[in-house]
């Protein structure tokens, strides 16, 4: 009976661990406010980005940054 | 800004991958056709092409601005929406460009983001933002966890490429003489392993002397904490990947000023991306200094 308490402690006690790791990384990740950006459909490739525009007849906008537009702040 | 850009095709990109590109790559050229169709050299500083350009698809010029202010980028929209309105763009061959860096098959891709949390009192502003990069994870590497390892390439690329403050910009990567201690390992969690725990200490350091990007010199910096995660595999291979450092940064990189004053607290999340997550193809800040650099190889 002992052995059986013992156990569902410490699986509590990892459940709740597990649980605060989990709320601890989502605190870091991005807010929706701050990913209101990404809803612009961007391309990521200039070569298949010039060829699509060439194709459909529409102009390009560049967003050009030194680091991944979409991979940095 | 989302619908003027309706009747564009936009592309964000890095400049290691059209700037610095090979010089007799085509895609290099039609680059800098676009480009030097501006003052880019003399209006900002640093050998950058950082900024917004409109042009027709086949390099001319509509429009540009190296200002980030909302109404300055919709007035280059709204003006070249009207010059492109009455353009006829040739036709290019691109053909030979190289593509962008893309990892071997097999790699596990990792969403990563830095924060500065909680920020301290009187910190500017500009350390507010949420860092954003990706880690790859190779195919040998994963393998290597699901048995209970955590491989040296994986903790030194992990030390010198991520844990690291690029909440304000490009960082430095570190060297594997400043990665003072990557001690990180693996653990089974279940009868049959199909979760492990990961988990270590780190500690960064950088001397004093580095030149900043205005010519300043750079006082010490680093980065010290823990990591601590899960990764859990299934039939299809992994289907959980959650990791987070939490420590003490100090100091700034070259491209990284205005850090907040002393020791701050740093934190860096490591998650899967969604299936449908658009910057998923990004490749990590630290392949800009080469792939076999990034690698280990």
């Amino acid at each position: 009976m002992r052995r059986i308490a013992l156990v569902l402690l410490l699986a509590a006690a990892a459940w709740a661990e597990e649980a605060s790791l989990a709320d601890r990384v989502k605190a870091v990740l991005p807010r929706p406010d701050e990913e209101r950006w990404l809803s612009i459909p961007w391309r990521r490739d200039l070569l298949s980005a010039r060829e699509e525009a060439e194709k459909a007849g529409k102009p390009l906008f560049l967003w050009i940054m030194d680091g991944d537009p979409l991979g940095c702040t | 800004m989302i619908e003027a850009l309706g009747a564009f095709v936009p592309v964000a990109a890095n400049t290691a991958f059209t700037q610095w590109r090979d010089e007799d790559d085509p895609l290099r050229k039609f680059f800098y056709q676009v480009v030097d169709q501006t003052d880019w050299k003399t209006a900002q500083e640093g050998n950058t092409t950082q900024g917004m350009y409109a042009c027709a698809s086949d390099g001319t010029l509509f429009g540009h601005t190296f200002e980030y202010d909302l109404e300055t980028v919709l007035g280059v929209l709204r003006d070249a929406t009207k010059e492109a309105a009455k353009h006829a763009a040739k036709k290019l061959d691109l053909r030979g460009a190289k593509p962008e860096p893309a990892p071997p098959e097999g790699t596990l891709v990792v969403s990563v983001y830095t924060r500065i949390d909680p920020l301290p009192e009187g910190a500017s502003k500009d350390n507010a933002f949420v860092g954003r990069d990706h880690l790859w994870i190779l195919h040998e590497e994963v393998d290597a966890l699901r048995k209970g390892q955590f491989p040296k390439t994986l903790a030194m690329r992990l030390a010198r490429f991520h844990l690291w403050d690029n909440t304000r910009g490009e960082p430095d990567a570190w060297t594997e003489e400043q990665v003072k201690k990557a001690a990180f390992g693996a653990n089974g969690v279940l009868a049959g392993h199909a979760t492990f725990t990961i988990g270590g200490t780190f500690s960064l350091a950088a001397s004093a002397g580095k030149r900043s990007e205005d010519g300043r010199s750079l006082p010490e910096a680093g980065y010290e904490g823990k990591i601590e995660g899960e990764i859990t595999f299934g039939k299809e291979g992994v289907t959980s990947f959650t990791l987070l450092a939490t420590g003490e940064a100090w100091g700034e990189g070259t491209y990284t000023p205005g850090a907040p004053a002393g020791r701050f607290p740093l934190k860096v999340a490591f998650v899967l991306p969604a299936a449908d997550d658009p910057t998923r193809g990004v490749p990590p800040q630290g392949v800009s200094d080469g792939l076999d650099e990034y690698l280990g190889r």
